[in-house]
């Protein structure tokens, strides 16, 4: 029994065909060679010009031989991040769109193959190649640690920041890849998401470097979020995490974030291959669940108690202006904005129309049993399922802390924004214009909502300062500003309930109309 | 053993599978017959697992596709009509990798290799690059995939599409080789004479449904409501003409070139004799009367016609 369930998970791992025949077409003729050669002379050409521009002048003093052997290591680590942003979603973008279009899947999944083990052979076959390239830069780096710009472990632990980080991005790219129709699609997606990906972690991993070296004592302790940006590899390296006592190398929290991670984009993935009512899809809308609830919690973990300390310090220093509910509607606006995520989910959640495998056919306006089915009518349920998970993961973490949770009032603005912009959804589909044009309408309302507004209320706002009050018709407006935000949190949230109620009537109606919904029912 | 039950498609709007039902038994060879469009490639991909039934199902050997999809899978091999090929993967690669897939032991892949490349003559070809082989090559190769795991159910769409003469023929020889060694194979065409040869079993498919479905014999006498004969005469046309039009059971004459009749009859041998005897008595001069042979053409346009919108 556990045998078997042993051999078919190594399996997907250990020998898996798909990555044994890439191998052997990685490795082929002359094209390997003639690219390894040229990745090399990139890399050697770069580090000649670092060096001299780093070593030009005499250097008389010590300490300035090390700086600049310090920032040679860095340079070099830089273009390594680079390197990976660059090549990784190159190398799994076509994986699976180019096999699609090549009409090669269908031989492949007539065989007793599971989506997963597929996903995951072909995940590794590029992974691996990122591999081959970080190992041949090794010697480069490894100068650096002759030269005494580094030491091996800084070295070591920056080569598993850096590929786990590979990791991240060829997961990325391998989602999109199952996601796309047209090879070029999928690698401008690749790219779009990896530097997506790259800026917003490079403000988290940003503040967290700041969080981790503040202080008179330059401490090495971080919150591991410095890890999961490639670009801050030469900062996150030494860093650690004390986890009830026991200091925990940042390397492998970031390491098991970007498991994690990789793990729901090839259930996601995979959930995208199969078809109605699959096990994939069941499987991808649970750990959705408890990755969010996981996620939120460490990251509360991670962040809450170095914000803590900082507000007590600076509460019960002079002057102090931060007060206590100030910060509870820090942990409020933290709580609201992390669930932006969603944005790109609830699409995929709400939106209805015909496809070839029935999986996204109108079954409904919202029933609990289809939470994990994937059909539309799990949508909301599963959507608001979802946000309490993460509340629930904040609150856990908040509690073991002894601080306050999230207040009920962005809860139910949480709740009540979410499941108007889900009407949204059901909105755009009522047109019956087909599955993807609903799920770009639906995110062009949503950006229409949200994003448009900015740039007409700040030009509105320096007009002059009593018209700054133009941002209380902001639909965000409970995730702005300063002062205490749950009066607001609520009344937004009973407008937003009003609204979802009027959008979802409107709606179905315009749906049933259309005869849109009829036509799936029977 | 296969059951197809109720088997049915739909797009969106369209309904592409009516609701096919048909049972095959080891041995058989099911020729599948339906014009562009009919639904043949989404009955056999519905079969195959690769598209989901939008209701009715098919049972393998008691694997159903829906419930143990896995099952069925290692049980069957499935040709696609379109297929590619990987790039920069030689033959016995290529073919290792669907041996690695189908759970064939590491030992013993080589010689299984080894064996459906002898089968489909492929030998020589076994350290060529799949993508410099020919069209028709590539077609073996992939009914060669098809055959490591030794499958039970065959499912080939259109499998002599591009392929020579000579290669037709082979291919013929080695499905009705499959055949005998107990294998269902389910064949897909719409080049009639290339079925009617090998298949035991047919079955016309035209707008999504199932018109006919049976042993080739069966399904001629069955669609044969009027047979055809054919009589050669030496004399004037018009009178025998004339003649034959008068006679009972006769629905409709015509002149065929010159000194022969196509003639339809809706009765049975007996009548057939008679009408015979009472054209010689009659004091025609007849040098042939002979009933022209009903063949799977036929029966297709037959059945088909009216349906074609
Ligand atoms: N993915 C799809 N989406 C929508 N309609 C489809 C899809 N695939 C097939 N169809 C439609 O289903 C019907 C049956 O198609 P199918 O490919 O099964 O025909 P076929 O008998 O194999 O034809 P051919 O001889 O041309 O291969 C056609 O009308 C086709 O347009
Ligand atoms: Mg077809």
């Amino acid at each position: 029994m556990i045998g078997q369930w042993l051999r078919t998970n190594l399996g997907c791992y250990v020998g898996n065909a798909a990555t044994v025949r890439d191998f052997r077409v990685q490795l082929r003729g002359n094209r390997a060679i003639l690219l390894w050669g040229f990745y090399l002379l990139v890399l050697i050409g770069f580090t000649m010009i670092v060096y001299s521009s780093n070593s030009d002048g005499s250097q008389t003093s010590i300490v300035n031989a090390q700086q600049s052997l310090r920032s040679f290591y860095q340079s070099i680590m830089i273009l390594l991040a680079v390197m990976i942003n660059l090549i990784s979603p190159a190398l799994t973008a076509g994986s699976i769109v180019m096999e699609r279009q090549r009409r090669s899947l269908d031989l492949v999944f007539s065989a007793p193959v599971t989506a997963k083990y597929y996903l995951v052979g072909k995940m590794l076959s590029s992974y691996r190649y990122v591999w081959m390239l970080l190992v041949l830069s090794l010697p480069i780096t490894s100068a650096c640690v002759v030269l005494g710009g580094a030491t091996w472990s800084d070295v070591i632990s920056a080569y598993i920041i850096l590929s786990f980080n590979a990791l991240i991005y060829t997961a990325m790219a391998l989602l999109l890849s199952t996601l796309s129709r047209q090879p070029v699609a999928a690698i401008i997606w690749s790219y779009f998401a990896a530097i997506a990906y790259s800026i917003a972690t490079a403000t988290i991993s940003g503040s967290a470097a700041v969080m981790g070296m503040s202080g008179m004592s330059r401490t090495l302790e971080a919150p591991f979020i410095i890890t999961i940006n490639p670009y801050f590899v030469v900062q996150a390296a030494p860093t650690f995490t004390k986890i009830y006592g026991y200091d925990v190398p940042n390397w492998l929290l970031g390491g098991l974030f970007a498991i994690l991670f990789s793990k729901i984009m090839v259930l996601a993935a995979g959930s995208a291959m199969a078809g109605f009512a699959a096990k994939e899809t069941k499987s991808l809308r649970i750990h959705g669940l408890i990755y969010s609830f996981l996620g939120a919690a460490l990251l509360a973990y991670s962040v809450s108690p170095a914000i803590s300390m900082v507000r007590s310090a600076t509460m019960r220093g002079p002057g102090s202006t931060v007060t206590a509910t100030g910060w509870d509607s820090g942990m409020d606006l933290m709580f609201g904005w992390l669930l932006g995520f969603l944005v790109i989910l609830v699409p995929f959640l709400s939106c209805y129309g015909s496809d070839t495998e029935r999986k996204y056919w109108a079954d409904g306006l919202a029933k609990i049993r289809n939470l994990l089915i994937g059909s539309p009518s799990g949508g909301l349920p599963y959507i608001l399922l979802m946000i309490l998970a993460v509340y629930g993961g904040i609150a856990l973490v908040h509690t073991q802390f002894g601080m306050s949770s999230p207040s009920l009032a962005i809860l139910f603005w949480s709740l009540s924004f979410w499941a108007f912009m889900w009407s949204l959804g059901r909105f755009s589909s009522s047109f019956n214009l087909g599955l993807r044009a609903a799920r770009s309408l639906h995110f062009t309302l949503m950006m229409a909502l949200v994003a448009l507004p900015v740039p007409f209320f700040t030009a509105m706002g320096a007009f002059s300062s009593s018209n700054s009050g133009i941002w209380d018709i902001y639909i965000l407006r409970p995730l702005i500003g300063s002062e205490d935000n749950r009066p607001i949190a609520w009344v937004y949230g009973l407008m937003m309930l009003a609204g979802t109620l009027v959008v979802t009537y409107i709606a179905e109606t315009n749906a049933s109309r259309k005869g849109v919904l009829q036509r799936y029912a029977s | 053993m296969l059951e197809v039950k109720n088997l049915r498609k739909e797009y969106g709007g369209l309904t592409a599978v009516r609701g096919i039902s048909f049972n095959l038994q080891p041995g058989d060879i099911f020729g599948f017959i339906g014009s562009n469009g009919a639904g043949k490639t989404t009955t056999i991909r519905m079969i195959s697992t690769l598209l989901e039934p939008t209701s009715g199902t098919a049972i393998l050997n008691g694997a159903e596709i829906r419930r143990d999809p896995m099952a069925v899978r290692r049980m069957l091999g499935y040709m696609p009509d379109f297929f590619g090929l990987y790039d920069d993967v030689k033959v016995w690669e290529y073919l290792d990798f669907f041996a690695a897939i189908y759970q064939v032991p590491v030992k013993q892949r080589m010689s299984v290799i080894d064996n459906v490349l002898e089968l489909t003559d492929l030998t020589v070809k076994k350290n060529s690059f799949v993508q410099s082989l020919s069209r028709g090559m590539q077609q073996r190769l992939c009914l060669a995939r098809c055959l490591v795991h030794d499958p039970q159910l065959l499912l080939l769409d259109e499998p002599a599409s591009g392929l020579d003469p000579r290669a037709r023929a082979e291919l013929k020889e080695l499905i009705a080789e499959l055949g005998r060694m107990g294998k269902i194979v389910i064949v897909s065409s719409h080049i009639l004479p290339e079925l009617a040869d090998f298949c035991n079993t047919v079955g016309i498919i035209e707008k999504g449904e199932l018109l006919a479905c049976g042993p080739v014999g069966q399904i001629i006498q069955g669609i044969g409501s009027a047979r055809i004969l054919r009589i050669r005469f030496i004399g004037t046309n018009g009178e025998l003409k004339h003649f034959v039009e008068g006679r009972p059971f006769v629905q409709e004459v015509e002149l065929a070139g010159d000194g022969e009749l196509r003639v339809e009859f809706t009765s049975d041998d007996v009548a057939q004799a008679e009408l015979l005897k009472e054209i010689v008595s009659a004091n025609f001069k007849i040098i042939g009367f002979r009933e022209e042979e009903a063949d799977l053409e036929d029966v297709f346009l037959k059945l088909t016609t009216g349906a074609v919108q």
